[in-house]
């Protein structure tokens, strides 16, 4: 039988979630490099190189999950991960000032790869957030992706729960298929 | 001495040691200090080496973590040094603690250098830089 094998990124900012996103998801035991962080970001590791996971979403469909580094000195992990890919995911940290630089930086590099991929963008650390806020957040990245000429689906994710994550991947297949 | 100037001493003391350890030898191309997330601390190049330094560093820190995460995969094994050879270069990326700060040093021979010569030089100089703190902070 041969498997069909596709690649998923899944880029963001450092602590929105893309290790933990792939830890959820992952049926193997997932590949994690992560580093002590020498300066004060919010949590005690970093990733610095990839965080490598593999689910089966049918039987001879595979997908390798890939997280990168969010810090743009690691951009030239960016450069390798963001050929052949299948779709991606932008998982951005919710921000009450609503400053969403890094998104930016990744969508001008990203985007400028290819135009066609599947893509959404998951709103992370949101849980208690009040529904005024919530939708403000979703304008503001709504408007954003429309800049870029992007009309994706932005939904809030909780990247420790399985079937919010498992709605990031059935998001991206049927955006996937769509496009085929 | 108070913290501030422990640090300076210990930097001052730090950039002399790798600066000594390129000066040893013609063939060294490069040394590089960063911290094991990949910021860039200091670093020793002849001027043929093309390299900017943050990226440098940053690659540094990708490469030893997956180096890590390579030997991990047999259980009880841990990573000592990874290596790269190229036609002309050898690199060796060891894990170098400095007090409680976890460190990469990277280093890159001419390879008429052998394999063994190269990482002696980056060995020694990793065990130099582990132990300067000894020699540096009072008490």
């Amino acid at each position: 039988m041969n498997e069909q094998y596709l690649k998923l990124a899944i880029v963001g900012q450092v602590g929105a979630g893309k290790t933990t996103l792939i830890k959820t998801l992952s049926q193997i035991d997932p590949l994690q490099t992560e580093a002590k962080a020498s300066q004060d970001i919010g949590k005690e590791f970093t990733t610095v190189g990839i965080d490598y996971g593999r689910i089966n979403l049918e039987e001879d469909l595979a997908v390798g999950l890939y997280g990168v580094p969010g810090q743009s000195r690691f951009s030239f992990i960016w450069d390798t991960v963001s050929k052949g890919l299948w779709g991606l995911v932008f998982l951005v940290k919710y921000d009450p000032q609503a400053h969403y630089e890094e998104l930016k930086e990744f969508l001008a590099f990203f985007l400028t790869k290819d135009k066609n991929v599947a893509c959404l963008v998951g709103l992370t650390h949101s849980e208690n957030i009040d529904q005024k806020n919530l939708i403000k957040a979703f304008d503001t990245l709504q408007s954003l992706m429309s800049s870029h000429k992007m009309n994706v689906p932005v939904f809030p994710v909780d990247p420790r729960s399985k079937d919010s994550s498992r709605l990031i991947l059935n998001t991206i297949n049927t955006l996937g298929v769509r496009e085929a | 001495m108070n913290q501030q100037e422990i640090k300076e001493k210990l930097k001052g003391a730090l950039q002399a040691a790798i600066k000594d350890e390129f000066k040893s030898n013609s063939e060294i191309l490069m040394i590089s200090l960063c911290t094991t997330d990949g910021f860039h601390i200091h670093s020793e190049r002849t001027d043929a080496f093309d390299l900017e330094e943050t990226k440098m560093s940053a690659m540094s820190s990708t490469l030893f973590s997956l180096s890590k995460a390579c030997a991990e995969i047999q259980k009880g094994n841990t990573l000592n040094i990874a290596t790269v050879e190229t036609e002309n270069t050898h690199f060796f990326f060891l894990k170098t603690d400095i007090l409680n700060l976890n460190c990469v040093l990277s280093f890159a021979v001419h390879s008429k250098l052998s394999l063994a010569q190269g990482r002696f030089h980056a060995k020694r100089l990793s065990e130099k830089l582990g132990n300067l703190p000894k020699e540096v902070i009072p008490g």
